[in-house]
């Protein structure tokens, strides 16, 4: 029976009960290696244009990866003669799962890459600081593909009007722009998660009296443009 | 014009596989060592011990007859149809946790035992995603140009950022090729 005396929650109290049954939005997310190639490869997908290569990381899961399947494959052979008892196959089929997980995001990792380097090809080759955001093979892989892409157009642009047949300039001009290479655009428009507080931050350098208050955890949908910097700094992740 | 660029797009697939290292609380009915997994070190896992591991590890063993599932706190009938009513009498969204529809879909799919009512449970949580979905939808149409400067989300989760992605996308950078024409 309630008494008459009891008060009743007020709807501040509700809404704080509410939020605490919630619990916390986002997770406290370790610094691994497997985290950041999360992330990396996120930033990757989402991004316009190609961000710069993860030598070290990717390096170091490389071996951590080949490493771990030593280690599974050696206590799979040393087990092996016996008959293996049933957690040591669940710890297989673990290691297994885990590690079909890591190559999955390193395969998409490089995956993005490469679909922004064709779609860039010529784009990359010509901009020295877009160049060496790829990796040797990265590189190389651009080259031959713009060659390849060349090759291909040939068989069409050879049949054009002298001063025509140019794959990167509409008109053939000594010292004339590249007008007809594909770029990334910069303004599209992204999602991001802001990962700490920075305050107020002035994102557009045309308009910098217009500040956003930027919190951690803070979901945006904005210019990649006006974020890009925020990006390097590890200050934002795409979504 | 069909936008290629959604092509390459982050996936709802990819979304919830990234959901997918969420950690969840589960009760094991079997004895292991702690597996030290390139993501990090999970166990030990002793009988009745609850224990966390991320949800992908969750479902696999829950799918192997090894453990029962915690289901989160926020993840029970009560709390679901109070925030039914709160997101229905506010403008603003609660803050559920960012993988809420991922966590509650592989829950409600795999470890349907755990759950108090897992087809009421699911059903609260759709009605959840629909109630939030017509907020969205009502508060992109009240966008102006603005929204070209930057618009916060606030308590948005992961999966709705994807059902809402490419359209948003394509109108602001439309919106932002009109504005600069008009100029």
């Amino acid at each position: 029976r309630v008494s008459r005396d009891t008060p009743r929650a007020s709807p501040m109290d509700e809404e704080e009960d509410l939020a605490s049954q919630l619990g916390p939005r986002t997770s406290q997310v370790p610094d691994t290696d497997v985290s950041r190639l999360k992330r990396a490869y996120v930033n990757e997908k989402c991004a316009p244009e190609i961000l710069p290569f993860e030598h070290d990381l990717m390096r170091r899961v490389t071996e951590s990866v080949d490493a771990q399947e030593s280690t599974v494959a050696a206590s799979r052979a040393a087990a092996g003669s016996g008959a293996s008892s049933a957690t040591d196959d669940l710890t297989a089929h673990v290691y297994h799962a885990e590690l079909n997980r890591i190559r999955f995001l390193m395969r998409a990792y490089y995956r993005a890459r490469l679909r922004k380097i064709e779609t860039h090809a010529v784009h990359c080759l010509k901009e020295p600081d877009v160049l060496e955001r790829l990796s040797d093979l990265e590189q190389r892989y651009a080259s031959d593909y713009a060659n390849i892409v060349e090759e291909h157009f040939s068989s069409v642009l050879g049949q054009m009007p002298e001063g025509y047949e140019s794959m990167v300039q509409q008109i053939i001009e000594e010292d004339g722009a590249f007008d007809m290479v594909p770029e990334p655009d910069a303004d599209a428009h992204v999602f991001c998660r802001v990962r700490e507080d920075r305050g107020d931050v002035m994102l557009d350098p045309d308009d910098p009296e217009n500040t956003m208050d930027l919190e951690r955890d803070d979901i945006l949908m904005i210019r990649y443009r006006l974020i890009k910097k925020l990006l390097e700094d590890e200050a934002v992740d795409l979504m | 014009m069909i936008e290629s660029a959604s092509l390459d797009a982050i996936s709802h697939q990819e979304v919830h596989f990234l959901a997918e290292d969420e950690h969840l609380d589960v009760v094991p009915n079997f004895s292991l060592q702690s597996l030290h997994l390139l993501g990090g070190t999970y166990g030990p896992f002793r009988p009745q011990m609850k224990t966390s591991v991320p949800m992908w590890l969750a479902m696999l063993l829950k799918k192997q007859g090894k453990c029962s599932v915690v289901p989160p706190r926020w993840l029970d009938v009560a709390t679901l149809k109070q925030v039914i009513e709160s997101e229905r009498a506010d403008d603003v969204f609660q803050g559920l946790p960012h993988h809420y529809i991922e966590i509650a879909t592989d829950l409600c799919k795999h470890a349907r035992e755990d759950l108090e009512d897992w087809n009421l449970t699911f059903d609260l949580v759709d009605t959840i995603r629909a109630v939030r979905h017509n907020k969205i939808q009502a508060g992109l149409r009240s966008l102006d140009e603005n929204a070209l400067k930057g618009v916060k989300l606030t308590n948005m989760s992961a999966m709705e950022v994807s059902v809402i992605r490419p359209f948003m996308s394509n109108a602001l950078d439309n919106f932002l090729e009109g504005s600069i024409t008009a100029e």
